[in-house]
């Protein structure tokens, strides 16, 4: 795993106490400034039908706002709250329940206070990609901000 | 307004997913889950379910106009956020846009108190398998 300053911090925020993350058992493998690799299990209650091994193919969407997002923190300097503007994801292929995944994300530009990133999320066993995503976010929104996560605070 | 909970598949119950024929058209809503927070620290709904309950409205209302027997599967979702969310449900109101042999172009509008202020729009677009 890569050295970071966020590192600590990510991993406290994938931990099991988000009830969300917790349920796609979320944990950062690489982390610099702007990029992230983070691997995924996807669980029995994304299936999509009950007679099928199928997830809902929003379970990746999930993922890619996540992931997408986290990217772009890592790449400001300071640390700040961000919003999801507009996310789009293509659909390339099935996952199934019990898959291994892994998200790829990179920041590639930061113009004024919306940033813009794109994710790639590929089956950990062989490299299958499964979608593919970019989003605009919103840099500065209210509220806290990861840091505040990062440093213990709790809901 | 829930007059049609739709419990055939574990996503549904993740969502807490039901449908209700309102008028002419079909609302479709989750129930608030601590599982759909994104950030726990503002306790808004996470993007990624905001979107997926957009699409898995648009899927229902598509199945149900081809009927179940037609096998459909989800292409590309364009989410736009439009305000923040509280920790509340959601409802959404779909319409087919386009309705082809092989496709489907579907949009969907989210909102949670209030229907004149949407939290979400999407556009999908699934691939019909006749």
């Amino acid at each position: 795993m890569s050295q970071s300053p966020w590192i600590d911090g990510a991993t406290k925020f994938f931990s099991d106490t988000h009830p969300l993350f917790s349920r796609l058992k979320m944990r950062p493998i690489e982390i610099e400034a702007g990029e992230v690799l983070v691997r995924a299990t996807l669980g029995d209650v994304f299936k999509h039908r009950a007679m099928s091994r199928h997830v809902h193919n929003g379970t990746l969407t999930i993922i890619s706002d996540t992931i997408t997002g986290f990217a772009v923190i890592t790449k400001l300097e300071k640390m700040q709250p961000i919003a999801t503007i507009s996310l789009r994801t293509e659909y390339i292929a099935k996952a199934h329940v019990g898959d291994v995944v892994e998200c790829r994300a990179a920041c590639y530009a930061v113009r004024g206070s919306v940033a813009f990133a794109r994710s790639e999320i590929h089956l950990r066993e062989t490299g299958e990609i499964l979608a593919t995503s970019t989003g605009a976010f919103m840099i500065g929104t209210k509220g806290p901000d990861f840091q505040t996560w990062s440093d213990g605070t709790k809901p | 307004m829930n007059d049609n909970p739709i419990n055939e598949s574990p996503i549904n119950d993740w969502l807490n997913f039901s449908s209700a024929q309102d008028g002419e058209r079909r609302v479709y809503s989750i129930e608030f889950s601590e599982e759909h927070i994104g950030n726990p620290l503002i306790r808004a709904l996470h993007g990624g379910v905001i979107a997926m309950f957009m699409e898995y409205a648009a899927e229902k209302e598509l199945q149900s106009s081809l009927g179940e027997q037609v096998e459909v599967e989800a292409i590309t979702i364009n989410a736009d956020y439009l305000r923040p969310t509280t920790p509340n449900g959601l409802s959404a109101a779909v319409s087919l846009t386009k309705l082809g042999r092989r496709l489907a172009i579907i949009d969907i509008t989210a909102w949670q108190n209030n229907e004149t202020k949407p939290v979400a729009k999407a556009t999908c677009s699934f691939a019909i398998m006749r």
